[in-house]
């Protein structure tokens, strides 16, 4: 007896559906046995998070806030790998956005909210999109593999956001803590409905919309499609391979850098340490699940958000320690991820004579 | 059919656990408590999470949640605030994310954080103990065990709690030992373990034979341990927590917090309705701090001394805020007066005493 995957011949655009229905069970039924497993009755668990997400006010405020930078984050990542490129710079990217957000908040606080809103707009995208500069010009000028580029850099942008956090942005009244003083109230992002939901969800929204357009109406769009699909054949009708990397991921760190504005003017006003909580890492996860769909992004992002907010409903609900729900998260991510490969392939059983 | 039955038991099964947890919780106030590190850390967040279990057999129930990043922790606190009557959050970086969630909170919930400097009457109040003083104690320890005259510290974040910590540590290594140096590496996080280890590294190089962290980690520990030699002996000193298990043979002992009776005056006054914002800061008196056991291999004057010191100070011949009330010299040399420095000095304090080699960091 032999198992070995075996290739599908045609993969409709309705396969991933019941691949991904059955992963989705699969996960709760293992979640299901984790939780049991540390004293928890399961179905109460997933109803009491359930209950606290979808049936409250914060619920939907807190997963409407974390929702906002994943979309960007994913449409980051989801942009490049429609060139199979890999930015797993965006974290990086992010950063520097916030850099660029916070330079011009310190330095022009006193301007008022309707030329410095979209002044650090500019701010963001330019800060995001030079940092994504960086691993396509390598990539497109000398062949530097990006995913090393853009990974490493995501250490030089976080270091260089330290350097200024502990130097001269450092907020004097924070007695040597490392946070920036706070934004003045011009270049803080307005909130809907007297709730935390600000606007950079509708930024994000609007990117996406964009994209989607972009990608799907465009003659660059077609191209960038081209060549993800088949890089000599779009080399041969005449695209120029290397500026189309370098405007791609140009864009890709633009968006990644708006993620970065969204943050530090929507939620925080300020700039301090670990502000991203990994987003431009998890929007490769986003991406991934949304098979780099720019409208798939909405609901995978609402997956991750959903999975963020759930931590620390289990650990009050329940006492259960964080390394549980990193456990539980961790199965979600993995069974999700993991039965991508079914898609493509199906699982066959031989018979050795 | 049988589906949408079960459903619903188990949609009631919920709402009676619901309902009933919080009328067990209703004759005494409960508590929602936020750690920034893991709760079996082994320093900083395991004496909160101990010192909160402890009122568990006072009635006080407790629900926390742990690792909470400082940039995510206003969602929490809200969180937390919804269900309990008292929400404690036990970092410093929480303190604009507890002022902003206790600002927006309309219900009756108190927000206590622990360290930090800002409050909001009647609503937010802020927290710390004195923990130089235990330090104080620690350094005379020191004092007495070094050889090479040469003192390390690990340090975490260079905020005032920790630069006073530092400073009375040397203050009271001078009382005992003229002569000491003291250097400070700063790893700038509270608990990074491999950063930690090369800052313990490097101070040993250095010549430090009794190693010092602030940080939760005890890797000078461990390390004082594995390369102590009887030519070259080293001494740890634990921090926040007992951290003898880590390296038994070479632990002096350690400055440490005990948060149980803290907590219960917390609670109780909040139960007599009697809680009001008052900047808590208690020391050795109330037993707030101590000195966690005492290493196998201490010798017993140094014991002797430093537990006559302690005594001393317990029954009220030092004053609280001493050793800084008793006057010192500053890195630069400027000569503090006794008297001149009390518990706002003490709150932000950014300079060296002299006796510390490193640069100050920028301010």
């Amino acid at each position: 007896m032999r198992l070995y995957l075996e290739k599908r011949d045609h993969i409709k655009a309705f396969s991933r559906f019941p691949v991904l229905t059955i992963a989705l069970l699969l996960a709760i039924f293992m979640s299901f046995l984790v939780l049991w497993s540390v004293g928890v009755n399961p179905f109460e668990a997933y109803l009491i998070v359930g209950e606290e997400i979808f049936l409250t006010d914060y619920g939907w405020q807190d997963l409407l806030v974390k929702i906002t930078p994943l979309l960007l984050t994913g449409a980051a990542v989801a942009l490049a790998a429609q060139m199979k490129l890999w930015n797993i710079g965006a974290e990086g990217q992010f950063h520097m956005g916030t850099f660029a957000v916070t330079w011009g908040a310190l330095n022009f606080g006193h301007l008022n909210t309707f030329s410095l809103i979209p002044f650090l707009l500019i701010l963001s995208i330019i800060g995001g999109g030079l940092w994504g500069c960086i691993p396509g010009v390598l990539k497109s000028r000398f062949g530097v593999n990006e995913i090393i580029t853009s990974l490493l850099l995501n250490y030089v942008a976080a270091a260089w956001v330290d350097y200024h956090l502990f130097g001269d942005w450092r907020d004097p009244a924070s007695n040597n803590f490392p946070i920036t003083p706070g934004f003045s109230e011009s270049a803080r992002l307005p909130n809907y409905f007297d709730s935390d939901v600000h606007a950079g969800l509708l930024l994000a929204l609007f990117v996406i919309l964009v994209l989607t357009f972009l990608l799907k109406k465009t003659r660059i769009g077609m191209k960038i499609q081209l060549a993800g699909d088949n890089l000599d054949a779009a080399r041969y009708s005449g695209i120029s391979i290397g500026m189309l990397t370098l405007i791609i991921f140009a864009v890709s760190g633009a968006i990644a850098g708006m993620a970065g504005f969204s943050e530090v003017s929507g939620v925080h006003y300020r700039l301090q340490q670990n502000i991203s909580l990994g987003y431009g890492y998890t929007g490769i996860i986003v991406a991934w699940l949304a098979r780099n769909h720019p409208l798939g992004i909405l609901l995978s992002s609402f997956l991750m958000a959903v999975i963020f907010v759930s931590a620390e409903i289990l650990q009050i609900e329940y006492g259960l320690p964080i390394s549980v729900v990193f456990l539980y998260q961790g199965i979600i991510l993995f069974t999700v991820l993991g039965s991508e490969i079914f898609v493509e392939y199906r699982l066959r059983l031989q018979k050795i004579v | 059919m049988h589906k949408i039955h079960r459903f619903f038991l188990a949609a009631f099964a919920a709402t009676f656990f619901l309902f009933g947890s919080q009328a067990s919780m209703a004759s005494k106030p409960s508590i929602g408590f936020v750690l920034v590190g893991p709760h079996n850390d082994g320093g900083w967040s395991m004496r909160h999470y101990q010192g909160f279990k402890s009122l568990e057999k006072h009635g006080y129930e407790s629900e926390y949640a742990e690792m909470v990043p400082e940039a995510d922790s206003e969602r929490v606190f809200r969180k937390l605030a919804r269900k309990h009557d008292v929400v404690f959050g036990t970092s410093f970086g929480y303190m604009d994310p507890m002022v902003a969630a206790a600002s927006k909170d309309k219900s009756n919930t108190i927000f206590m954080h622990g360290t930090g400097y800002k409050v909001i009457d009647g609503k937010l109040d802020n927290y710390n103990c004195r923990l130089y003083q235990a330090r104080y104690l620690t350094g005379v320890a020191a004092g007495m065990l070094t050889k090479t005259n040469k003192i390390g510290f690990v340090g975490s974040h260079p905020i005032p709690e920790i630069v006073s910590n530092i400073n009375a540590a040397t203050l009271g290594a001078q009382s005992v030992n003229p002569n000491i140096e003291v250097n400070v590496i700063w790893i700038n996080s509270w608990f990074d373990p491999p950063k930690d280890m090369d800052a313990a590294k490097t101070v040993k190089e250095w010549g430090a034979d009794v190693l010092f962290t602030t940080t939760d980690s005890p890797n000078v520990v461990t390390l004082a341990q594995k390369e102590s030699t009887p030519a070259k002996p080293l001494w740890s000193m634990g921090n926040d927590a007992p951290m003898n298990s880590f390296g038994p043979d070479r632990y002096a002992t350690g400055a440490m917090f005990n948060w149980n009776l803290f907590y219960k005056s917390v609670m109780d006054s909040v139960a007599a309705g009697t809680w009001k914002v008052n900047r808590s800061f208690w020391g050795l008196k109330e037993n707030c701090v101590g000195l966690s056991p005492w290493g196998p291999n201490v010798p017993g004057e140094v014991v002797n001394k430093v537990e006559t010191v302690k005594m001393n100070w317990i029954n009220d011949e030092m004053d609280d805020d001493f050793p800084f009330s008793a006057g010192f010299t500053k890195q630069d040399g400027t000569v503090v007066k006794a008297g001149e420095v009390g518990r706002q000095g003490i709150e932000t304090m950014q300079y060296w005493v002299k006796g510390v080699i490193s640069d100050f960091p920028v301010k």
